[in-house]
């Protein structure tokens, strides 16, 4: 299982919920500068970002994903603007090449030589911070399993879709866990649909990735997201431990106040370029 | 001494041959040198103009030709001519109307990458001589004498992954090369025959050896003489899931007297 080649023939589907309620407003992990809106919208975008640029290439970008994103607060729905807007999922290559705008900013590098020299980077914004009534994440778990059932009954040999919920975990419409085990339920002939959550909390407690255990993290919303987050598969977990992550055959696909990054890379569609850990 | 060669290169199925981004040098098939050496790369799929720097690594091991290679100043050289190429590339595309978009200009910066596997030989004895082999990353060589006497790097199947060991064209990724690269020396006779194989091809070779079967007598049925022949049987191992779908290059060398 999870061994579907990942390819332009036999493309895998990307599904981000973003959580744009109000409570997304209140500072994050307990800084006084940046709000949870603004790690949401930074997450997305460089979360897109890293999924464009591991499918592109000279000659343009291939399509071995079509990603969809659904944004939860005063509505639920698909969450691209512009030319995208309305669209459920929409091929990388779309994606890369209609960002709303494109921001230069400047990135630490190693100079070669053991030292560090910042470098001009663009990055691409397609969502910008929005922070705008409840969390019903329920009713976008709901939506995001109507769009995987379509694309799974396109694509049903395809390694499984990966759903990334990122919000603080305080849904408004009910408990959404049920919703969360039917989307774990899905399934393409390779596996289960894998559902992970990085969880954007206003709390100072460290960081936590890919735990095998609820009982350290430090609230119900935490134990919440925890609980609707796939176990991670075995490809997936080697290829974490051999990025240094501590890992347990219970490991789940959950993040609390870090980086989801590394998840999509993980994801095998060739060579990796580990130079650039 | 004679070198013989043949090889062959597929991309991984569905692939245009552009996308190949394997490479193996030289092209000729016969060379005639007391000392000669042959490379093959394959380049990552994650990374810019990965076809262009596995091309540059493999051209330039085989011009340096040394049995005391350093890998610095090789690396370095490479990285030179990459950037010219770069350059031109860029002033190309600046000229056609067509600047580079924001993913290709993230990634130029980050730099291509590839493996490498090179082969020097030097005619030392009236029966033969000796070789060295420098190689980072997963690509293969065997070395038969009507059967096989040497494997390097010494790898068993699970030795082969999707994050080997690789070459930039950035030097800021380059800071452990040296930690990088294995080195290992050893004695051919003329007459024998050596392959050099990028990884999936090798694993295949290294899963079917372990199983004491001897896969190159399939692989002799076809290189040089039919290549269509050889890319069906290699279909076939990839239907079967024998073979992983990636970009396969398989080269045949052999030594002789003259």
């Amino acid at each position: 299982m999870y061994t579907a080649e990942i390819s332009r023939g036999n493309p895998t589907c990307f599904l981000f919920l973003i959580d744009q309620s109000g409570s997304m407003e209140d500072p994050f992990g307990g800084d006084t500068t940046g709000s949870k809106s603004e790690a949401v919208a930074d997450a997305i975008n460089r979360l897109l970002q890293n999924l464009v640029l591991r499918c592109a290439k000279a000659e343009g970008i291939r399509d071995y994903f079509y990603v969809g994103v659904i944004g939860y607060g005063v509505k639920v729905g698909p969450a691209f603007g512009g030319d995208l807007s309305g669209e459920d999922l929409v091929p990388i290559s779309t994606i890369g090449d209609q960002p709303l705008m494109i921001e230069e900013r400047t990135q630490k590098v190693p100079d070669g030589a053991g030292g560090i020299v910042e470098q001009e980077v663009k990055f691409p914004v397609w969502f910008e911070p929005v922070a705008k009534g409840p969390t019903p994440m329920k009713q976008a778990l709901k939506k995001a399993e109507n769009v995987l059932l379509g694309w799974l009954d396109g694509h049903p040999d395809c390694f499984p879709p990966v759903v990334i919920n990122i919000s603080d975990g305080e849904p408004t419409d009910g408990d959404p866990s049920q919703v969360a085990d039917s989307i774990m339920r899905l399934e393409s002939s390779d596996g289960n649909v894998l559902l992970f959550n990085l969880h954007l909390s206003s709390s100072r407690d460290p960081p936590v990735e890919f735990s095998d255990s609820k009982d350290d993290l430090p609230d119900e919303f935490a134990r919440l997201l925890f609980d609707m987050s796939s176990v991670l598969p075995e490809k997936i977990r080697l290829e974490a431990e051999s990025e240094g992550f501590e890992v347990t055959d219970e490991s789940r696909g959950f993040i609390f106040n870090s980086d989801m990054v590394k998840v999509i890379q993980f994801l095998d569609i060739g060579t990796r370029a580990t130079n650039l850990r | 001494m004679k070198l013989v060669s043949s090889f062959f290169s597929t991309p991984k199925k569905g692939g245009h041959p552009r996308e190949n981004e394997d490479h193996f040098f030289p092209h000729e098939a016969e060379v005639r040198r007391s000392r000669v050496s042959v490379a093959i790369a394959d380049g990552a799929s994650e990374g810019y103009m990965s076809r262009l720097w596995s091309k540059i690594l493999t051209i330039s091991y085989v011009n340096f030709d040394r049995m005391d290679l350093d890998v610095r100043r090789f690396t370095d050289f490479c990285v030179d001519i990459y950037d010219y190429q770069m350059e031109r590339y860029v002033q190309g595309r600046m000229e056609r109307g067509s600047p580079l978009r924001w993913f290709e200009e993230n990634l130029m910066n980050k730099g291509s990458f590839s493996t490498l596997l090179g082969v020097t030989y030097v005619h030392s004895s009236p029966e033969g001589g000796h070789w060295v082999a420098y190689s980072v990353g997963d690509c293969c060589l065997f070395q038969l004498r009507g059967e096989l006497i040497d494997v390097f790097p010494v790898m068993d199947s699970s030795g082969f992954g999707n994050s080997p060991d690789l070459i930039s064209s950035n030097p800021a990724y380059n800071v452990e090369l040296e930690s990088r690269v294995k080195v290992k020396t050893g004695r051919f006779r003329f007459g024998d025959t050596f392959y050099l194989m990028t990884d999936a091809i090798a694993h295949w070779f290294v899963t079917e050896i372990a199983v004491g079967e001897e896969p190159w007598r399939d692989v002799d049925m076809f290189l040089g003489s039919d290549n269509p022949g050889l890319l069906g049987y290699i279909d076939r191992l990839r239907v079967e899931n024998r073979l992983k779908n990636d970009d396969v290059t398989i080269a045949r060398v052999s030594l002789l007297e003259e």
